[in-house]
C-alpha cells in the first residue's frame, strides 16, 4: 500500500526530527549551554520592543528577566522588580518640561520643580498603568496625582500656556501634570495633546506654537544633534544650550525616567536575592532574558551586560 | 545592485552557516514545526474526511467545519494565544500556539481534499467491488484509496506549502525557524537579511511544492498515469479493426 508506505515514511522522517533535537537540545534560538564558572550563561529569547509579547512572557514565567521601558505601568502593576542599572550602561533620559524662554519665569519654574519632585519612577509606573491598562483618562489621574501630593500648595504662577503631548500615555500624562500644576497656581492654561513624534512638537514648540511639552532629557538631547550619556547634569546641560538656541529652555529633570530597564518577577528577584544588574552575576542557574528583536545586537541590552557587567550568553 | 552584493555576501559568510543561529540550523527548526503541524493535521483531518467520503455523508458539513481554519488569520491566532497563556514552548514542536495556527491553517484543504477523493469514486467502480465479494474497508482500502490517491496527495501537497510558507510567524512569539532571520533583520534594520530569510523560505516552500509533486506522481497507481491512459488509449486505437470496433 502506497499510501501507507507514505505514511510510514512520514512518521520516519518526524523520529528523525524528534531524534536530532533532543541531541541539539534547542528549539529555539536559546540553547542550554553549560555553566561556567562564577555565573551561568544566560539564554536570550527575541520578543518585542517592551510591548505585549515580552510582558505576558514574563508574567507566566516563559522568560525570567524582561527588557522593559522604566515608566511600564506593568512593571508597578504586578509588582516587578526593576534592576537598578549600578554601573550605568543606559544613556540618561529623565522626564523634564520644555518651555518657552520667555515664559519659563522664576514662579513658573518653581511650580514646574515642586511638581517634579514628587514624579518618581515608582509615581510614573503607577500613573501609566492607570492611563493604560486600567484604561483612565489622564486628566483625572494627573488630577489625582496633584492632590494626593498637596501640588501646587500655595505657589503662584502667571502666564498664558499651550501645553503640547506626544502620542503616547507617559507623554499625555506628564503634559496634564504640568498643565494642571500651572492652571492650579493661577496661569491661563489650554492642551494641544496627541500631537504626535517629537518631529511635529519639537518645531511647534521652537516657533512659538506651544509653550510647554514634557521631553526627555537624553532622547531630546540626541534629537538636538548631541550625545546623550549616563551623566544627567552633563546631557541636561548640553541639551539646554541646544534648545534656548531654539527659543526654548529645561527645567529640573524629575526622577521618573524612561529608559531601557531589566526587569524581574517578584519572585525572581526574592529567589536570587536581586535589586541592581550586578546581582545577576552571580546567579548560577541559567536565567533566560527576553526582549526586542535586535537586542544581541545593541550596545545597551545584550552587548552592554557582555561587556559593562560580565554576563555570559549562548 | 550592492544589496544584491549584501545579499550575496551574507549567504557566503561562514558564521551565518552554523550554531544555533545559523542557516541550518533554522532551516532545521522551520522543517521541524512544518512536519509537525503537517502531519498532526494529517491525522485529524484526513481519516475523518475519507471516512465520511466514504460514506458520502456529510461532506458540506466537514467542509465548511474546517474553512474557519481557513477564515481565521494565523497571526491573530498567535497573538491571542501568546496575550493570554504566554510563549508555550515545548521541544520539538516549537511554540504551542504556532502549532495551532499552522494546523487550522493545514485542516481545510486536507478535510475538502480527501472528502472529494473518496467520494468522487465513480459509483460502478464501487459496486463492482462489492459485486466481487468486498468488504467495505475492502473497498475503501483496495479500490477507493487507490484511486483517489493523487487528489488525497494533492491535499497534502496544498496544506504542506501553507504550512512551510506560515510557519515563518513562529518567529513573531520567540521561536526559531527561517521567520527568524526576516523578524532580527527588520529589528536590526539589515535589509539583507530580511530577503536572505524571504528567500529561504520561498526555496522551502517550492521544493516542498516539487517533492510532493513528485510523490503525487509516485502515489498515484500506474493504471491511473496520464503516460499509461494516453498510452492505452493509443494502444486502443491502434487495435480498432477496420470495421471500427475495439477489442479491449
Amino acid at each position: 500500500m502506497r499510501v501507507l508506505l507514505a505514511t510510514a515514511a512520514a512518521m520516519l522522517l518526524l523520529a528523525t526530527a524528534c531524534g536530532d533535537d533532543s541531541s541539539d537540545s534547542s528549539s529555539t534560538s536559546a540553547s542550554s549551554g553549560g555553566a561556567a564558572a562564577g555565573g551561568a550563561t544566560f539564554t536570550f529569547t527575541p520578543l518585542d520592543v517592551g510591548g505585549p509579547l515580552t510582558k505576558a512572557a514574563l508574567e507566566k514565567g516563559d522568560i525570567d528577566v524582561a527588557l522593559l521601558f522604566s515608566s511600564d505601568g506593568a512593571i508597578a502593576k504586578n509588582s516587578w522588580v526593576a534592576l537598578e542599572d549600578d554601573k550605568k550602561l543606559q544613556s540618561v533620559d529623565n522626564f523634564v518640561p520644555a518651555v518657552r524662554q520667555d515664559k519659563a519665569t522664576t514662579d513658573v519654574v518653581a511650580v514646574l520643580d515642586a511638581v517634579n519632585a514628587k514624579l518618581t519612577k515608582e509615581e510614573m509606573q503607577k500613573a501609566v498603568a492607570a492611563v493604560s491598562i486600567d484604561g483612565q483618562n489622564p486628566e483625572d489621574v494627573a488630577k489625582k496625582f496633584l492632590a494626593d501630593n498637596n501640588l501646587p500648595g500655595s505657589l503662584k504662577a502667571t502666564g498664558t500656556f499651550v501645553v503640547g503631548g506626544a502620542n503616547f500615555a507617559e507623554s499625555g500624562f506628564a503634559a496634564q501634570l504640568y498643565g494642571q500644576a500651572l492652571q492650579a497656581a493661577g496661569a491661563t492654561v489650554t492642551f494641544k495633546l496627541d500631537f504626535g513624534a517629537r518631529e511635529a512638537y519639537e518645531p511647534a514648540l521652537a516657533s512659538g506654537e506651544l509653550d510647554l511639552v514634557p521631553e526627555f532629557v537624553g532622547t531630546l538631547d540626541t534629537f538636538l544633534g548631541g550625545t546623550a550619556t549616563n551623566d544627567l547634569d552633563k546631557t541636561l546641560a548640553e541639551a539646554k544650550t541646544k534648545a534656548e538656541a531654539k527659543g526654548y529652555t529645561l527645567t529640573e529633570p524629575a526622577p521618573a525616567d524612561s529608559v531601557n530597564t531589566f526587569v524581574v518577577t517578584k519572585a525572581t528577584a526574592d529567589k536570587y536575592k536581586l535589586s541592581k544588574v550586578s546581582d545577576l552575576a552571580s546567579v548560577t542557574d541559567a536565567l533566560k532574558f527576553g526582549g526586542p528583536p535586535e537586542c544581541p545586537t545593541r550596545p545597551l541590552c545584550l552587548v552592554g551586560l557582555k561587556d559593562t557587567y560580565g554576563l555570559k550568553f549562548a | 545592485m550592492s544589496f544584491l552584493r549584501d545579499v550575496a555576501h551574507w549567504f557566503n559568510d561562514p558564521a551565518n552557516w552554523k550554531g544555533p543561529f545559523g542557516i541550518p540550523h533554522r532551516l532545521f527548526e522551520h522543517i521541524q514545526y512544518s512536519v509537525v503541524a503537517l502531519v498532526a493535521a494529517v491525522i485529524v483531518a484526513m481519516p475523518l474526511a475519507v471516512w465520511l467520503g466514504h460514506r458520502r455523508q456529510f461532506g458540506t458539513v466537514a467542509v465548511n467545519v474546517s474553512n474557519i481554519g481557513r477564515a481565521i488569520p494565523s497571526f491573530a491566532i498567535l497573538v491571542l494565544g501568546t496575550q493570554q497563556f504566554g510563549l508555550l514552548e515545548y521541544p520539538i514542536m516549537g511554540s504551542f500556539t504556532t502549532f495551532i495556527a499552522l494546523v487550522a491553517l493545514a485542516v481545510p484543504p486536507l478535510v475538502t481534499n480527501s472528502y472529494v477523493a473518496v467520494a468522487e469514486v465513480p459509483d460502478d467502480i464501487r459496486d463492482a467491488a462489492r459485486g466481487m465479494g468486498m468488504t467495505e474497508g475492502e473497498v475503501l482500502r483496495k479500490v477507493e484509496l487507490p484511486i483517489a490517491a493523487p487528489l488525497l496527495m494533492a491535499g497534502v501537497r496544498t496544506a504542506a506549502t501553507a504550512v512551510v510558507a506560515t510557519a515563518t510567524i513562529a518567529a513573531f512569539v520567540g521561536a526559531g525557524g527561517l521567520g527568524r532571520f526576516i523578524i532580527d533583520g527588520r529589528a536590526q534594520f539589515k535589509n539583507e537579511v530580511i530577503f536572505a530569510g524571504a528567500v529561504l523560505v520561498a526555496a522551502l516552500a517550492l521544493l516542498t511544492e516539487l517533492g510532493l509533486g513528485a510523490a503525487q506522481r509516485w502515489l498515484t497507481p500506474r493504471g491511473l498515469r496520464a503516460e499509461v491512459v494516453a498510452a492505452r488509449a493509443a494502444a486502443v486505437v491502434s487495435s480498432a479493426t477496420p470495421d471500427g470496433k475495439v477489442r479491449l
